[in-house]
């Protein structure tokens, strides 16, 4: 558990079922409740896009079955909402328009994924 | 060269001609002069001998008048110093013979008579009157050689050697004419034959030189299409850009990698420069300058924007030429169009990016594998649970590798997963249908894991755990426009009585709620107890394409 991360509710944009299941489970031992999971870009874009739907901060994979996420990004930033990307391209996948964006590298590393996500969540309040 | 032959010819002939003319008018020239000296010698003698007598006339007149013979005698003797005459007489008036004499071989008539004066051959006799005032007193004869034979003969012989000479010297004359004019035929004959040679010579060394241009011109077309040949196989342009004036000659092939239409302009630097793509102007540049400077290869990769708004990669090498002051004058090289390499290069790197994608993302379902499968079995069982759904991992791996990890068959994920769980010879257990299905490496990797799981627990205690017992899979392509989804029928048969668990673990949690998320759909699984029924029904997207 991780008391900056407790209670943060979580969007998971990720396309693959069984990487997305691992994930779910990460972010629910460090006490965030993953308010929904979007294997797709239209899912993830419209959740993102729900103002309805209150998320504190999103994890994004950035290759959804061979589209960018970035729609889902531009939506999430549009209402100051932060958010890590996931990928297993490696930082230098990302397009320049997010270069400023935490990227975590694939495979998942519980620690990393704590501290990018506390970062980026702290930045996210403070700016 | 043209001799004047008419002439020649004419010279030629007339030489021999001229010569006995020449001979012929000399020996007239000589005879007509003998014959007028022999007439001038005769006229002498003539008027010598006729004065001699009259001298002997006027001599023995007195001795006539007064009859002396002795005196008469006497005056007559006194020619006798005179070796030509040959006979003196003195004759009264009645003809009688007063005095003479003749010298041996001659004789003197014992009559005269005055007459006129008798040439008979080498002699010469002339009577003349011998008178005192009107008185006929007699006659005087006086008979004389008119020249010894052996002095005539010598002076004809001088003129006739002197004709001879002549002749001779004609002769010599034209003999050495003719054969001055032979030499010189033969001279000009010989010129025109030389001339002739020398044409022929010309002529040859003309048609020897030209094959040897023609030759060389062969080669050189041979060798410039060998070129044009080598420059077309390897697509190569070929220019030349002159530094100084920033003027371009460019091969058709140049134009071609340029993508240049007919008769767009492409001659100068500028013109080059407006079709490279305006980001690799300034690199290109520098380039340019550096291998200019440096007086390096130029090698410069760069795009160039078609007319038609391709974009291609052009490859150029080239060096340049200086003068001696070290300015350089022009560089000259080659161009080629290496789009597919570069394309092949992007392609490659993009295969390498994803095949890193692919290592990390299976990296990252083992890593979910392994805390999924230690989170929800027990110890004795985790080792079993997690080696199989490694081992049913790798078979998607597998499977996709085979297809080129592109469009896996629905059919045969399914086929993979079950295969496993029924012995040889019971493949009649398993029933499969449905259209040609093709999915994305990650819904072949989620739906063999989902099916897996189905698979595992139809094996442990469902339908396949059982003798007779049966799995049924039907799918198929179903609902209206974007609606359109395929329909996954997964039914168990013949096994024992179905439990529902009591909780649900992972293969349920992945099946029912994740791969539902993942394709966007739905997943129902349903515990009847005849047997497990799992109806999925997932839209048709880029990971699940119904095959072409």
């Amino acid at each position: 558990m991780s008391e900056a991360l407790t209670g943060v509710r979580l969007l998971l944009v990720e396309d693959e079922a069984m990487v997305a299941m691992m994930v779910e489970d990460l972010l629910a031992d460090m006490g965030c409740v993953v308010v929904d999971v979007a294997g797709t870009l239209s899912r993830g874009l419209a959740l993102a896009s729900d103002a309805g739907l209150p998320i504190d901060g999103a994890i994004l994979d950035v290759n959804l079955g061979g589209e960018k996420v970035y729609p889902v990004a531009e939506a999430l930033a549009a209402r100051g909402i932060p958010f890590i990307f996931a990928t297993g391209y490696g930082i230098g996948g990302i397009s320049e328009t997010f270069s400023h964006v935490p990227a975590l590298a694939k495979p998942y590393e519980q620690r990393a994924l704590e501290r990018m996500l506390t970062d980026a969540l702290q930045g996210g309040r403070e700016g | 060269m043209r001799l004047p032959w008419p002439r020649s010819w004419t010279l030629r002939r007339l030489t021999p001609a001229l010569t006995v003319v020449v001979a012929t008018a000399l020996l007239l020239a000589g005879l007509a002069m003998a014959i007028f000296n022999e007439q001038q010698v005769r006229a002498q003698k003539l008027r010598e001998v006729s004065v001699q007598a009259e001298i002997l006339a006027g001599s023995v007149a007195g001795a006539l008048a007064f009859d002396d013979h002795n005196a008469a005698r006497e005056y007559a003797g006194a020619l006798r110093a005179n070796h030509d005459v040959e006979a003196v007489g003195v004759y009264d008036a009645t003809g009688r013979l007063a005095a003479g004499y003749a010298l041996p071989g001659s004789q003197l008539p014992q009559t005269n008579k005055v007459g006129p004066p008798v040439f008979d051959g080498a002699h010469l006799t002339v009577t003349v009157p011998v008178a005192q005032g009107s008185t006929q007193l007699g006659s005087a004869y006086l008979r004389t050689l008119t020249e010894p034979l052996p002095r005539r003969i010598a002076r004809y012989a001088g003129v006739g050697l002197l004709i001879l000479m002549a002749a001779l010297l004609v002769a010599v004359f034209g003999v050495s004419n003719t054969s001055l004019a032979e030499a010189h035929r033969k001279l000009q004959i010989e010129m025109v034959e030389r001339a002739r040679a020398e044409e022929a010579l010309r002529r040859s060394q003309q048609a020897e030189a030209m094959a040897q241009i023609a030759i060389a011109t062969e080669r050189g077309k041979q060798s410039e299409q060998q070129l044009e040949l080598a420059l077309r196989a390897g697509r190569l342009g070929s220019w030349a850009l002159d530094l100084e004036s920033g003027r371009l000659t460019a091969s058709e092939f140049v134009r071609a990698n340029f993508g240049l239409q007919p008769g767009e302009p492409f001659d100068s630097e500028s013109d080059l420069v407006a079709r490279v793509h305006p980001g690799d102007r300034q690199r290109r540049q520098r380039e340019l300058d550096s291998a200019i400077a440096q007086r390096t290869d130029l090698e410069s990769e760069y795009r160039t924007l078609t007319p038609d708004g391709e974009t291609r990669w052009i490859l150029v090498r080239g060096r340049a030429t200086y003068r001696e002051d070290g300015a350089p004058i022009r560089m000259t090289g080659v161009s080629l169009d290496i789009t597919a390499r570069k394309n092949a290069d992007e392609r490659r790197r993009l295969l390498l990016d994803e095949l890193n994608h692919r290592v990390k993302n299976t990296l990252a379902t083992v890593q979910s594998i392994a805390l999924q499968t230690g989170r929800t079995a027990d110890a004795a069982s985790f080792e079993q649970a997690f080696l199989a759904r490694i081992a049913a991992l790798a078979r998607a791996h597998d499977l996709l590798t085979e297809v080129a990890w592109e469009g896996a068959s629905l059919r045969e994920v399914i086929a993979r997963t079950l295969a496993p769980y029924v012995a040889e010879g019971q493949t009649d257990r398993i029933a499969l249908s449905g259209p040609d299905v093709r999915l994305s490496p990650n819904a072949a990797v989620s739906l063999t894991m989902a099916f897996h799981e189905l698979a595992t627990n139809a094996g442990k205690y469902g339908s396949l755990s059982a003798v007779g017992g049966r799995v049924d899979v039907r799918w198929k392509v179903d609902g209206p426009g974007d609606a359109t989804a395929v329909e996954i029928d997964w039914r168990e048969s013949g096994g024992p009585p179905v439990v529902r668990p009591a909780r649900r673990g992972f293969g349920s949690r992945l099946v029912e709620k994740s791969l539902a998320r993942e394709f966007d759909g739905q997943v129902e699984l349903i515990f009847a107890p005849e047997g497990v029924w799992c109806h999925m029904r997932l839209p048709l997207s880029r990971k699940m394409q119904l095959a072409a």
